[in-house]
């Protein structure tokens, strides 16, 4: 005999203990086991996620809006062995049926090579194909031999931002039926960042697509499947033509370095300027008018020059402020000159490009609003060069886009407003003979001032050809020039696909939280029947301890004899595990798909997730048994053999303790002081603080009850001459278990109560300080749209100048193109989060928005919006961000203040600050700046994509249908602002709705422990009851008697559950976006009703049988 | 000599307010080896208090308890534990025998607090005695099984197995018939009493005293021995 043996045999003895005790911990261990595998296999489905859209892709060049060449790879392919490189070219675009029945407008166009397909283990589609992945064809109901046409934008030399970069509209098409459709498996599902939802890809030939889009031998995209050496051999290997960069002739004893996108880089200039210290700039500009008093002559090219240049034309530099001109212009007006001489002074105006393509005339005498000004551009002609000068005929301009087709001056597509009646024929003339050979030179210096931009401020560079060696040019450039320095990245594939996966949302921790309180309620179960179950072998335990069991002894036969039903049940609770999460998975597809859109997940299972689930909850489990055998095994063993299980329990010292009244005292006026405190806090600060005060509300008044049930047991002057007094006088025998009851229901209530609070509700408001932000439409295009769309005559051109700019107005957003959405709705970490740039000034004057914490503000900032935080300038040229708090604090995992590491578009690590955060709004998923900063960081980035719309328009499906053709081409999604921000709301009420439910099951956990107590405390005073029917009182009476007890303490838990919980949705209640008090309604009394008619039932099934019995036994 | 009480006191609180309530007062008893005595009284006159003082079960409010010699009033709860293992054997009016396990188990289970006993002889030793008391065929029966006579025989037994130095039995007889509660005393005064071993009984039957060697009666707080 030993004491595990002993031990054993009470295990199987004590059956229907060892049952309880074991379904307890199987439902503790289930929960847990199963929450951490739901986290599992939402990781394994991310994961099989990035699997499936890399492939084996391990880095990858992303070129933004460069293209570098093709033999670059071609280079590598030769030079490196293991290594797959592909070249591809990638761009968004729209798609559609020939009939228009079928449309999609956020579509991604891939030209790709053979070996795209071999870094997805797949066979390559041949030579001529257009392909669709899966998730196209399911999405579109497309099928092989469907004809579909496909658009895009055939991408400029140059930013279409850039001044002279053309027309803006260039749309490329494909059109042809579907030859493949690419399953996942095959690389279908390719994209680099790290989305939620599939991309709808559509496949293509590289060399078909580079032909469509005019970029012959070109890709914006390198791949490989491998990351040593990746950026080292791209950097050591590149050529001029990858940087965009290309020499032509020009003037003997000089080479000339053009760019292909007509601006040569800052970056590029100051590398050439260091290794190369002769080399000299040239900018090249189109001059709107040159004037001397009342002559002017139109559209002139003017170029900057510096010593060198001057040398070429036979001429000294010019200096600053005076200018040398075209002999031409000596002439008279007729002949398309303007009578000048030497030291006569003229005037010039050009065009500078704002933000959008809105072009501001510089040097007119007028402001942005046509008043006068003293804005004049002003030069003394100093020197004159011939027009027949030799080397003017030699290329002082770039190759801007338009320019060498134009058949004349007036046909030119400059991209830039010019108006072509001011053109003379003499100026045509000139054109003719001399195309754009400057009409004026200028100062080297001052015309980069005055007309250098973010793109760059030369055109070309001179550099001396004498002992000029290429090869070696292009080594030390290579030595200064990283590609990351140009605005293309390199992006580590597989290790960021690896981060977005496992810093995604812990799901398993998630699930855990909010199935919390089932395992609470299941070790409370635990509690309750370990303590029963002593309580019922009072004299067992005492006859050990006569014979001679140590207390020691004693508490460890019952330990082992419970570790057997904890360790089965825990056990037990891991396949009970697997089943949850696959009930939970189901969930998620079904019921719960509102916070996963987009992702059906598979089940996985990590073996430290069992190990974590069952040793857990064996660990967990032990403590509450131990605890709840704590106080029996300090008795005496004469105690416990003169004792009875009704006595043993409750208290003999009737006097309420003094610590009693502390505790009760301390937790109120926590509770007190944390609301004061909250007052003058906001957002989840404010939230939180209340939340903690209701709890501490919570504890005060389960102290405050228990001096109270105590109390009326003291109080033997109560007239119990009612069922109801001597049963809320009975709540009072047993207080701790009582309070049992009260506490787990009093949670419970608190619980699903205040959590529900947080349900946000539609926010359909109108108001600016809604989540809305007071405007009607929220619209994203896939192309950027270049044009200010608030110019009538711009909405002339798209077919909208129906609409007023009083009635309709556009707040536009400039986007980060490869970037993820970082919010509520992708599961994934977002590591290259979305950022938008805006000028915050508008925001800040509708008062757009509510903020939910913003940082300290200096009164001498003078700020009067959190939105002017935005051009806070800091010291250390950290770059102030806003973002949403919903995506802030769970996708990105920061707060206020925080800080955020990204690289900007010129390759440099920024920082930004999190200065504001808004509360609940339609922005969720992007970080806003500046877009001062945003054109600062990404100077190559044209145009916007993103709109906020605010419109007075009653007919809403209008405006929606008109605006969606209207940028047809640009692939403008259009969506009612409260319909996005509910699909938001949609992701938070879910998680509510899980945990209500999961809550729910663990109120019903408690109620059952309530059902238990009232079992037993009939059972233990059966022969009370039996006193009671002989002395008159009928079963109903007795039913009453017994029910009321429990009821009166349900009732209790209720009551404190659902006052504490007032208090902690107390802020929001006084909020814009007050909780849905309805619903809070519904659920208390679902929790009422539900407790109630469970606490018959238990009562019921209690008292059956013949109490009469009892008494007959005595 | 096995057991010395020495001017024990003990009394209990009644609480709110109320004076103690005394059990026993200044009493003074020696047991020798070898010996059989018996304690009586009415009901509640503090019989079981004395009984579970001398077991060591309780403690006197004043007053020694030895047992062998040993002052078991100071000793810690894990010594008094020890002694009760290896001098003590306790036979109660309820038979007090664990439910889950079989009559042999029960016998043995003192063996698992009692860590002197050898444990290779136990089973051999149990079977013996529980073929003297008449249980040769009920070893593996559990104790719901047998009958309420077959029980406190059983209780005897157990009481026995490490072969304690005092017996203590508290109305051993109490649910017994007459009959049967003879055979119990009589197996109580065969295998009890024996050159190491003494008996003291707690009854409230005057026959059953008079059975044992010296008789004590509690009454009016006196200790008396008749």
């Amino acid at each position: 005999m030993s004491i595990l043996r002993l031990a054993f045999k009470g295990f199987i003895y004590n059956w229907r203990l060892s049952i309880s005790l074991l379904i307890g911990t199987f439902i503790a261990s289930s929960i847990l086991t199963g929450s951490l595998l739901v986290g599992d296999s939402v990781k394994k489905t991310l994961s099989a996620r990035a699997n499936e859209r890399i492939g084996l892709i391990k880095s990858a060049l992303i070129c933004g809006d460069r293209f570098v060449t093709t033999d670059l790879v071609k280079t590598l392919n030769q030079k490196i062995d293991g290594y797959t490189l592909s070249s591809s070219l990638r761009f968004p675009g729209t798609l559609s049926t020939p009939d228009k029945t079928k449309r999609s407008n956020t579509i991604k166009i891939n030209g790709v090579d053979q070996n795209f397909w071999t870094l997805f283990g797949s066979n390559d589609l041949g030579s001529n194909y257009l392909a669709i992945n899966r998730t196209l064809a399911n999405q579109k109901k497309l099928q092989i031999g469907d004809r579909i046409i496909v658009k895009f934008e055939i991408p400029g030399q140059v930013s279409k931002d850039a001044p002279l970069s053309g027309e803006s509209d260039k749309i490329g098409s494909i059109s042809g039926n579907i030859t493949h459709i690419v399953d996942p498996s095959q690389g279908g599902s390719f994209n680099l960042f790290a989305e939620q939802e599939r991309p709808l890809n559509i496949f293509l030939p590289l060399t078909e697509l580079q032909y469509k889009s005019d970029k012959l031998k070109r890709c914006n995209l390198i791949l490989s499947n491998e990351v040593e050496g990746f950026e080292e051999s791209i950097n050591k290997n590149w050529s001029l033509g990858d940087i965009e960069l290309r020499f032509r002739p020009t003037h003997k004893g000089f080479k000339e370095l053009v760019s292909e996108r007509v601006f040569i880089s800052d970056k590029i200039e100051s590398s050439i300027k260091s290794k190369n210290p002769n080399s000299e700039s040239v900018i090249s500009y189109l001059i709107n008018d040159i004037k001397k008093d009342s002559l002017t002559v139109p559209y002139s090219v003017g170029t900057g020059i510096g010593n060198s240049a001057a040398k070429i034309l036979g001429l000294t530099k010019p200096k600053a402020n005076e200018v040398i001109l075209n002999s031409w212009l000596k002439q008279t007006e007729l002949d398309g000159g303007i009578n000048a001489e030497k030291n006569d002074l003229i005037n010039i105006t050009f065009f500078a490009v704002k933000d959008s393509r809105e072009f501001q005339i510089i040097g007119d005498g007028l402001d942005e609003n046509g008043n006068p000004t003293n804005d004049t551009v002003s030069f003394k002609v100093s020197n004159f060069v011939n027009e027949d000068n030799g080397s003017l005929s030699m290329k002082w301009v770039p190759d801007f886009p338009g320019l060498d087709t134009a058949k004349n001056l007036a046909s030119w597509e400059s991209g830039m407003p010019l108006d072509t009646t001011k053109i003379r024929d003499s100026d045509e003339l000139y054109w003719d003979k001399y195309r754009s050979a400057p009409k004026a030179f200028f100062n080297l210096e001052q015309a980069q001032e005055l007309w250098g931009n973010r793109f760059g401020a030369c055109t070309s560079i001179l550099i001396a050809s004498e002992s000029f060696n290429t090869d070696e040019f292009i080594s030390s450039l290579r030595e200064e020039i990283n590609l990351s320095d140009l605005g293309m990245s390199f992006n580590a594939i597989q290790k960021n696909a690896q981060s977005s996966v496992n810093d995604s949302l812990d799901f398993g921790s998630l699930f855990a939280s909010l199935s919390g309180f089932i395992i609470i309620s299941a070790f409370l179960l635990c509690y309750v029947f370990a303590s029963f179950s002593v309580e019922s072998r009072t004299v067992e335990l005492g006859t050990y301890g006569a014979i001679g069991f140590t207390r020691r002894q004693i508490g460890k036969i019952l330990k082992i004899e419970f570790l057997f039903s904890l360790i089965l049940g825990s056990l037990l609770g891991a396949f009970g595990g697997s089943i949850y999460t696959k009930l939970a998975l189901l969930g998620f597809s079904s019921i719960w798909s509102g916070a996963t859109t987009g992702i059906e997940f598979v089940y996985g299972s990590d073996p430290s997730s069992f190990a974590i689930g069952v040793f857990g909850i064996i660990i967990f489990s032990y403590i509450v048994i131990s605890l709840s055998i704590r106080n029996i095994t300090r008795k005496t063993p004469r105690e416990l053999l003169s004792a009875d299980s009704v006595s043993l329990g409750s208290s003999i010292d009737l006097k309420v303790k003094k610590s009693k009244y502390i505790y009760m005292f301390i937790c109120f006026f926590q509770g007190v002081l944390l609301m004061i405190l909250g007052k003058s806090l906001e957002g989840i600060k404010l939230a939180l603080t209340f939340y903690g005060s209701g709890f501490m509300f919570l504890l005060g008044f389960i102290f405050l009850f228990a001096i109270r049930l105590k109390k009326r047991r003291e109080n033997h002057n109560l007239d119990l001459m009612s069922t109801v007094q001597i049963s809320t006088r009975n709540a009072g025998r047993r207080v701790n278990r009582s309070l049992a009851v009260i506490s787990t229901v009093a949670l419970g209530v608190f619980l699903v109560v205040a959590v529900n609070a947080f349900r946000l509700g539609d926010d359909t408001t109108e108001s600016n300080q809604s989540g809305t932000g007071g405007f009607e439409f929220f619209s994203e295009s896939t192309l950027p749209i270049y044009e200010n769309i608030n110019d009538l005559g711009i909405r002339d051109q798209f077919g909208i100048e129906e609409y007023s700019l009083s009635q309709l107005k556009f707040f536009p957003f400039r986007r980060l193109v490869n970037s993820e959405e970082a919010s509520c709705q992708n599961l994934n970490n977002a590591t290259n989060p979305r950022i938008l740039g805006t000028d915050p000034i508008p925001l800040a004057a509708r008062n757009s928005f509510r903020f939910s914490s913003t940082i300290d503000i200096d009164d001498s900032l003078n700020i009067d919006s959190p939105w002017m935080l935005l051009n806070k300038k800091f010291d250390n040229k950290t770059i102030p961000i806003i973002g949403d708090q919903a995506s802030v604090m769970w996708a990105l995992k920061k707060k206020i203040g925080d800080s955020i590491e990204v690289i900007d578009g010129n390759g440099n690590l920024r920082n930004l600050q999190i200065v504001a955060l808004l509360e609940n709004s339609t922005l969720q998923g992007n970080l806003i700046i500046s877009e001062n900063n945003f054109l600062e960081m990404y100077p190559n980035t044209g145009g916007y994509q993103t709109f906020l719309i605010d419109s007075n328009i009653e007919d809403k499906q209008k405006l929606s249908n008109d605006l969606t053709k209207a940028f047809e081409l640009r692939g403008f999604d259009i969506i009612d602002s409260n319909v996005r921000l509910a699909n938001y709301s949609t992701v938070q009420n879910t998680y509510i709705s899980i945990f209500s439910v999961l809550g729910g099951l663990g109120v019903l956990l408690g109620t059952v422990g309530v059902g238990a107590i009232i079992a037993r405390s009939v059972l233990e005073r059966r022969n009370e009851l039996s006193i009671m029917r002989a002395i008159g009182f009928n079963k109903k009476n007795i039913h009453t008697y017994v029910l009321y007890e429990h009821l009166y303490l349900v009732f209790i838990g209720i009551f404190i559950g659902l006052i504490s919980s007032l208090v902690s949705v107390t802020p929001s209640a006084f909020s814009s976006s007050s909780p849905p008090f309805n619903l809070l309604i519904i659920i208390t009394i679902s929790i009422t009703v539900g407790s109630c008619v469970f606490c018959y039932i238990a009562t019921s099934l209690s008292i059956k049988g013949n109490l009469i019995q009892g008494i007959k036994s005595q | 000599m096995i057991l010395e009480l020495r001017d024990i006191n003990k009394s209990y609180a009644e609480g709110d307010g109320n004076p103690d309530r005394v059990i026993i007062k200044n009493l003074n008893l020696k047991i020798d080896f070898n010996e059989s005595i018996s304690i009586v009284g009415s009901s509640g006159c503090g019989k079981t208090t004395l009984l579970n003082l001398i077991g060591t079960l309780d403690n006197p409010n004043s007053g020694e308890i030895l047992i062998n010699g040993n002052d078991v009033t100071k000793m810690s709860d894990d010594e008094l534990s020890l002694i009760r293992a290896k001098y003590i054997g306790f036979i109660f009016q309820s038979h007090h025998l664990l439910p889950q396990i079989s009559v042999i188990e029960n016998v043995k289970i003192p063996c698992i607090a009692n860590n002197d006993i050898n444990k290779a002889s136990i089973n051999d030793k149990a079977e013996e005695l529980l073929i003297k008391v008449g249980l040769k065929d009920q070893f593996n029966k559990l104790p719901s099984q047998l009958s309420g006579g077959e029980k406190q025989r059983v209780a005897i037994i157990r009481s026995l197995i490490n072969e304690p130095n005092l017996i203590l039995a508290d109305e051993p007889t109490g649910s017994l018939d007459k009959s049967r509660g003879d055979e119990i005393i009589d197996l109580l005064q065969d295998l009890c009493i024996n050159d190491k071993t003494s008996l003291v009984v707690v009854t409230h039957d005057h026959g059953i005293a008079s059975r044992m060697q010296r008789k004590f009666t509690f009454q009016n707080l006196d200790f008396i021995e008749s």
